[in-house]
């Protein structure tokens, strides 16, 4: 069943042109944990608030539990929300903000003390509760919201940022604690984010909007495999895919990206014709002795990362910066020149003028590999 | 250097201050001494006795009226906060078709001074029966342009997440009004307490018009009432009575200042 369904839902404010949000349609299934990624000012926030209830909804439909929901009050939607911006109540402490709404709901006393309790403890808030808000750090005011939204444990639930403020440990133990009590309950989590890491590991489901449309919806590990178009291509995934202009020549069944860069691929569906090729940073290789499948090119390099794991590395091929993530730790000065190794089957193909994909990588997994070390 | 222009400041402020201050220190002086002793001018009495301000009581039910002006004032006040922010939460809260031109044709009503009304509210008041009962004091001032447009204001910087999130939480208008508002706006709310409290007690032209009996006089007549009463003023009567007068409105001040805290929207938002 479908919990939260949105039917050609568009959004304008004030009924002033342009559409901030443009013919939606989109099915939350019960339960699922769906992520919303998009740049800055993509319509995120607005689509959870028209989900909400908080902002009336322009043209189409949305249904909760398979009901037609419009016209319905926020609270009848019995949807709990973490906002982008907190909104915590100023004048009370961190408990009553905290069982501000299960008072309302008529929670008894025992049950509201032992979910403060729960979400304090998980959310490590316990010494706080007799502070009011603006005795608190940033994270620790995000917390409390983040609280606020966890004891209501309505069946639906809307994350704006929710981990926006907090520092990378932090963040990466509430990534856990959020999928575990979501899991718990069975709730519907809707979730905005910009946090790449967030949107790739926590997320049965992906959505990328860009200036409010959808640009693809799937599976986290799929989208970031078979980008839809260079947008999303470029949008998930840090540091960002690769891409440059590149002519595929049909006969010699050639990918020629400057006259000394060509790489040898089959792609009989294609015509000859001008396309954007696309290339993940970790698909740029160290070259191997004897591997029939790799070009060979050189680079001159012009910026050095040492991340410590990784070290990334830039260099210029034609008019793009091109980034190269290799493994370990390689002590390289800008200039040096340097030789790397391409696979052909790993480039994604994009047409030149609509900008989507007509080929992906072909060597995501590592099927072969996960056979031999499973138990 | 730095030392002799701030000394200088402060010389120059505390001039400043004693000007400003001194009707009030003098009518506090005068408030001691004797018919004689104002007359031939003197600035400090000779010794501080309290015959003016028995007198003064003595003289005029002065006692009743400062009750009346306490409960009047305490009405208006209160009142005016009831109505004033109901009606400035409709403004901010609330969504309806007209409410901005609404909102500054109540604010332009600022625009005429009460003195241009007051003949009709007097009528009003008058067919109402109301003439020398409180009603007639307090009611006519419970809505006021001024008091809903600086609740307004403050309103209006309450974020209107707040409002969402306690609309989520299934808090409708009145309970959102009375447990978020209410409480966030204090500082807005005691001082339009303060200043309504100051402007009821010293009121004098619509007391005098609507009351004529001594038993719902407020004490701002009744001070007047100790010149005329008498061929030669007693100076230092009236004075006393000034300074009994004058009392409430300090405390008034001084107890208010206490609440006027800043930040008190601190840590709601990002
Ligand atoms: N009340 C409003 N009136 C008019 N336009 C608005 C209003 N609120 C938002 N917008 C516009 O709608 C667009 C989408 O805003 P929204 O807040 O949904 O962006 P977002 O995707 O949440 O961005 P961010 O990641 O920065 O939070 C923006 O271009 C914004 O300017
Ligand atoms: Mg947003």
């Amino acid at each position: 069943m479908s919990e939260v369904e949105l039917l050609n839902v568009s959004k304008l404010y004030g009924n002033k042109q342009p559409y901030i949000i443009k013919n939606l349609d989109v099915n939350i299934e019960s339960g699922e944990f769906f992520v919303i990624v998009g740049p800055s000012g993509c319509g995120k926030s607005t689509l959870l608030r028209m989900i909400a209830g908080l902002e009336n909804i322009s043209e189409g439909v949305l249904r909760i539990g398979g009901e037609m929901a419009n016209h319905w009050s926020p609270s009848q939607r019995d949807i709990s929300m973490v906002f982008q911006n907190y909104a915590l109540y100023p004048h009370l402490n961190v408990r009553e903000n905290i069982v501000f709404g299960l008072r309302v709901k008529k929670i008894s006393p025992e049950e509201r003390e032992k979910r403060l309790l729960e979400a304090c403890e998980m959310l490590n808030l316990t010494a706080y509760l007799n502070r009011k808000p603006r005795e608190l750090s940033g994270g620790q005011r995000q917390r409390v919201a983040l609280a606020r939204a966890i004891v209501s444990q309505s069946p639906i639930c809307l994350m704006d940022e929710p981990l926006s403020n907090l520092d990378a440990k932090l963040r990466a133990h509430m990534r856990g604690e959020i999928r575990k009590i979501q899991r718990q309950f069975g709730t519907t989590m809707i979730y905005v984010t910009h946090d790449q890491v967030e949107a790739m590991t926590m997320g049965d489901r992906m959505m990328i909007l860009n200036q409010g449309k959808i640009q693809q919806i799937g599976r986290p590990i799929d989208i970031y495999n078979h980008p839809a178009n260079t947008f999303v291509a470029s949008f998930i995934g840090s540091p960002q895919m690769n891409m440059c202009e590149a002519y595929y020549d049909g006969n010699s069944q050639e990918i020629r990206i400057n006259k000394d860069l060509k790489l040898t691929m089959t792609l009989p569906k294609l015509k000859t014709s001008t396309y954007i090729i696309g290339l993940r940073p970790e698909y740029i290789h160290i070259p191997q002795p004897n591997n029939p499948n790799q070009t060979i090119v050189q680079v001159e390099i012009n910026h050095v990362e040492l991340l410590g794991n990784d070290t990334l590395f830039s260099f210029q091929i034609n008019d793009q910066q091109w980034i190269a993530k290799w493994n370990g730790q390689w002590l390289f000065e800008p200039g040096d020149k340097i030789s790397i190794a391409l696979d052909a089957d790993e480039l994604c193909v994009f047409d030149k003028d609509t900008r989507q994909l007509v080929h992906s990588s072909t060597r995501q997994d590592h099927d072969e590999l996960q056979k031999g070390v499973l138990a | 250097m730095m030392a002799i222009k701030r000394g200088s400041l402060y010389v120059v402020l505390i001039l400043i201050a004693l000007l400003l201050f001194f009707p009030i220190i003098y009518a506090f002086l005068v408030s001691f001494m004797s018919t004689k002793e104002v007359l031939m001018g003197h600035l400090i009495p000779k010794s501080f006795s309290l015959t003016n301000y028995i007198d003064a009581f003595q003289a005029l039910p002065l006692l009743h009226s400062l009750i009346n002006s306490m409960l009047v004032s305490i009405i208006t006040t209160i009142g005016q906060i009831i109505v004033c922010s109901l009606a400035a939460y409709a403004f901010v809260f609330i969504e309806f078709r007209g409410r901005q031109f609404l909102f500054f044709l109540f604010v332009s009503t600022m625009m005429i001074p009460w003195e241009a009304s007051i003949i009709p509210n007097f009528v009003t008041v008058q067919k109402l029966g109301w003439i020398n009962h409180y009603a007639a004091l307090t009611i006519p001032f419970f809505a006021t342009a001024f008091g809903t447009f600086l609740l307004r204001q403050h309103f209006k910087t309450i974020p209107k997440e707040l409002h969402e999130a306690s609309r989520m939480a299934g808090l409708g208008h009145l309970s959102f009004f009375l447990k978020v508002v209410m409480p966030v706006s204090k500082t807005s709310l005691v001082t339009l307490g303060i200043y309504c409290f100051l402007t009821t007690w010293n009121s004098y032209l619509w007391p005098l018009l609507v009351t004529t009996d001594e038993r719902s006089r407020t004490a701002q007549i009744g001070l007047r009432q100790l010149h005329a009463q008498e061929n030669v003023t007693q100076w230092g009567v009236v004075m006393a009575g000034v300074v009994i007068v004058a009392i409430p409105t300090l405390l008034v001040l001084f107890l208010g200042q206490k609440h006027l805290q800043k930040g008190l929207m601190d840590g709601a938002v990002k």
